[in-house]
């Protein structure tokens, strides 16, 4: 008989461990699936409040971005009607759009060379204000007084001012000056220079504002912005302003828009206008508003019938034809809706996903409780199979080969479960959220972060899977195989 | 049969010794002591019956055996190799290849066939697919299931089931059969079937044989038997001295 030597055993190969692992999950298919739907729930969860807040980031960025666009006439009015405070120029200048520095810099006849220091010690200021604003009451009161804005970096001219500043900042062990201590001494050295620069853009922008008023011939701005594509277009950029011509087309078409609005909205004015349509809506004269109007405007007939009112109280827009009429109304209405998105603005902050810290915080609850779903789902199906466990290491499984199994398996039933969730999760929060928001959502779909956001949840699927399962099955692979029987 | 044909046969080699094996179970602050000191010497060849009462410790004094468990002291050899100085791989080793194991309750792999049941440990040894499924197919028509090789253990009575056990435990061809209480769970034909074929694999093959067993007809065809009791061996007899003591109560032929 031969003699018992002992060698190492050889450890089972990857494609023979994976078919055992999917002989398994075919034979225990139910209690497999059930676990699936576990990593499906939980990951459906996840993956609805990612999609959720991106597709909601997305809508209300192209919102913004759309109602800057619509407002660009109204922009221009105020930026044709009045210089500015030092504290609007100031940001303006920080700002990272050119042309307004440009603009500015030209304006005011600087010395092209000024352009980089005032740039940078603009983008300076802000960052201080916006570090002040940010303070508590208490500490700004403080160390500020009564300052507010630029007049902050004014009243710290003084030597004993600026010393008091400091010792103060050095009491407050919490704060932290943007930049250190020094480099806000340097600032306020040089913030005079600054401010009489800043002065000389202001006093240029008047001078332009009021050179144009002289062209306006007893118009209001807006009425006058509706030749923008025109003489009044020139006389702006006479002035020194930087007037594109396709700004100045988008600006004029707006205007006359604006314009063409107001003397409909007039004619509500009129009693006799407003009581026909009253009657004609069949609703008391105090429910008539420019809402009501504009929704009542959007069909051919409806536009048709307001302008021969219009006629007949003899107000001068009723050489407006009925399609004029009808595309008001469907601009107005997207105003409308887009200023209702706007206040969910709120929601939204710049951050790369749109997801703000109330998102975080249910995207990071989600997480726990599918960690905690699928370390139940994964504990449970390893520990019902600690019987089987203790038999294959009486046939001579090693360790790594049993836990090769269960990781094998957690990770193809993370896959399976993890794909499905997202996949379901997306879906559920899109038509969500379209129904919320209609097609716009549909047309900003970021859909390159919605898959990387599919492709990470799934990922965190599989990890979430394979580390919950590595632990019992780490467990059961060490036992002794009788040790192992024993529990159950 | 000739017993003293058997133990001849064997050489007198020592496979297995125990030295004053003590297992101790602690659960909470309660101390069960399963085996007190045992001392036993198995020779290679021979055919052992381990009885005892439920309780006794024949399945711990097993699993000492079979490397399944760890002793609390005192040593267990395989062949003069001290079992607690094995690593876990090569434990491994030890139970895939000279060790087969033959439980009450079967534990066959469910999802498996029973031919992949049987080749599994073969696999686990890095045997040769192919080689692994024509010994696969020898050893299920030595066990008489050549013709249900495609069937799953759900699909199989509990003598067939523990057919297939019998034929896994051979796969590696191991230098000792270690079986718990094999016919516990099966009636009297089935398990006298069960017998049978271990009768056979010990005198045709010369395999060695440790089987727990509260069965008295194993008393015709084991070479020794060893009663424990209290975790203590109580007594350890040869066949022939027994069945001259208690031969009415083995009367039924083997």
């Amino acid at each position: 008989m031969k003699k018992i030597e002992i060698r190492d055993q050889p450890s089972l190969g990857i494609g023979k461990t994976v078919s055992l692992t999917l002989t398994g999950i075919r034979y225990r298919l139910f209690r497999s699936l059930v676990t699936v739907g576990v990593v499906a729930v939980a990951m459906a969860f996840l993956m609805n409040v990612l999609s959720e807040s991106l597709v909601r980031g997305a809508v209300l960025r192209a919102t913004t971005l759309r109602a800057a666009e619509l407002h660009q006439a109204y922009v221009w009015v105020t930026k044709l009607s009045d210089p500015g405070m030092l504290d609007s120029i100031l940001p303006m200048m920080a700002a990272p759009h050119a042309e307004a520095v440009d603009e500015a810099i030209s304006m005011a006849k600087l010395p092209p060379e000024d352009r980089g220091f005032l740039e940078s010690r603009c983008r300076q200021a802000t960052g201080y204000l916006r570090f002040f604003a940010a303070l508590d009451y208490g500490a700004r009161r403080q160390l500020t007084r009564q300052a507010q804005g630029t007049a902050i970096f004014d009243a710290l001219q003084s030597p004993s001012a600026q010393a008091d500043f400091f010792a103060k900042a050095k009491e407050m062990r919490s704060l932290r000056l943007p930049g250190g201590a020094e480099a806000f001494q340097k600032f306020l050295i040089e913030w005079p220079a600054v401010k009489e620069k800043l002065e000389r853009i202001r006093a240029a922008r008047a001078a332009a504002i009021a050179q144009l008023k002289a062209t306006l011939h007893g118009r209001t701005v807006m009425e006058a912005l509706a030749e923008a594509d025109g003489a009044f277009g020139a006389a702006i950029r006479a002035a020194g302003f930087r007037f594109p011509e396709d700004i100045a087309r988008t600006v004029a078409g707006q205007a006359r828009r604006a314009c063409e609005g107001q003397s409909l909205e007039a004619g509500l004015l009129r009693p006799a206008v407003r009581r026909a349509l009253a009657g004609r809506l069949d609703l008391t004269l105090n429910e008539v508003n420019p809402l009501v109007l504009w929704e009542f405007l959007k069909d051919r007939d409806s536009a048709s019938w307001y302008l021969d009112r219009l006629k007949e109280a003899g107000i001068p827009a009723a050489d407006l034809t009925p399609e004029r009429l009808m595309a008001l109304a469907r601009v107005q209405t997207e105003e409308a809706t887009l200023a209702q998105l706007l206040p969910l603005q709120a929601d939204v902050e710049e951050g790369e996903t749109g997801v703000q810290e109330r998102m975080l915080w249910l995207i990071l609850v989600s997480m726990i409780v599918c960690a905690v779903g699928i370390a139940n789902a994964m504990l449970m199906s390893v520990t019902e199979r600690f019987r089987e466990i203790a038999t294959l290491k009486c046939l001579g499984a090693l360790d790594r080969t049993i836990m090769g199994m269960c990781v094998i398996e957690a990770t193809i039933l993370g896959v399976t479960g993890g794909a499905a969730g997202a996949l379901a999760g997306t879906l559920l929060g899109l038509s969500r959220m379209s129904a919320a928001f209609g097609s716009i959502a549909l047309s900003t779909m970021p859909i390159g972060a919605l898959c990387l956001a599919m492709a990470g949840s799934v990922l965190v699927g599989i990890a979430l899977a394979a580390v919950a399962a590595l632990y019992p099955s780490f467990k059961a692979a060490r036992l002794a195989p009788m040790e192992a029987m024993r529990v159950e | 049969m000739n017993v003293s044909i058997a133990i001849t046969s064997a050489k007198g080699r020592v496979i297995i010794r125990t030295v004053n094996l003590k297992k101790m179970y602690i659960k909470k602050d309660v101390v069960t002591e399963a085996l007190r000191g045992v001392d036993v010497e198995i020779l290679t060849g021979e055919f052992i019956s381990l009885m005892g009462p439920s309780g006794s410790g024949k399945s711990t004094f097993f699993n000492m055996v079979g490397g399944l468990d760890s002793p609390t002291s005192g040593r267990v050899f395989i062949d003069e190799v001290d079992v607690a100085q094995l690593t876990a791989v090569e434990l491994a080793f030890l139970r895939c290849r000279k060790i087969g194991y033959i439980f009450q309750s079967y534990n066959l792999i469910q999802y498996l066939t029973a031919l992949e049941n049987v080749t599994t440990p073969m696999a686990f040894a890095g045997v040769d697919p192919d080689e692994a499924r024509t010994r696969g197919m020898e050893l299920l028509t030595l066990v008489g299931l050549k013709e249900r090789w495609t069937h799953r253990p759900i699909e199989m009575s509990g003598g067939q089931q523990q057919r297939v056990a019998i034929a896994r435990s051979m796969a590696n061809r191991p230098s000792l059969l270690l079986c718990d209480e094999p016919t516990a769970n099966l009636d009297l034909k089935t398990g006298r079937e069960i017998l049978e074929i271990l009768r056979m694999l010990n005198q045709e093959r010369n395999m060695t044989i440790l089987c727990a067993t509260h069965d008295h007809r194993m008393l015709d065809i084991c070479d020794r038997l060893i009663w424990i009791r209290d975790g203590r061996v109580e007594r350890i007899a040869r066949r022939d001295e027994v069945q001259i003591e208690i031969g009415s109560i083995g009367g039924e032929k083997a």
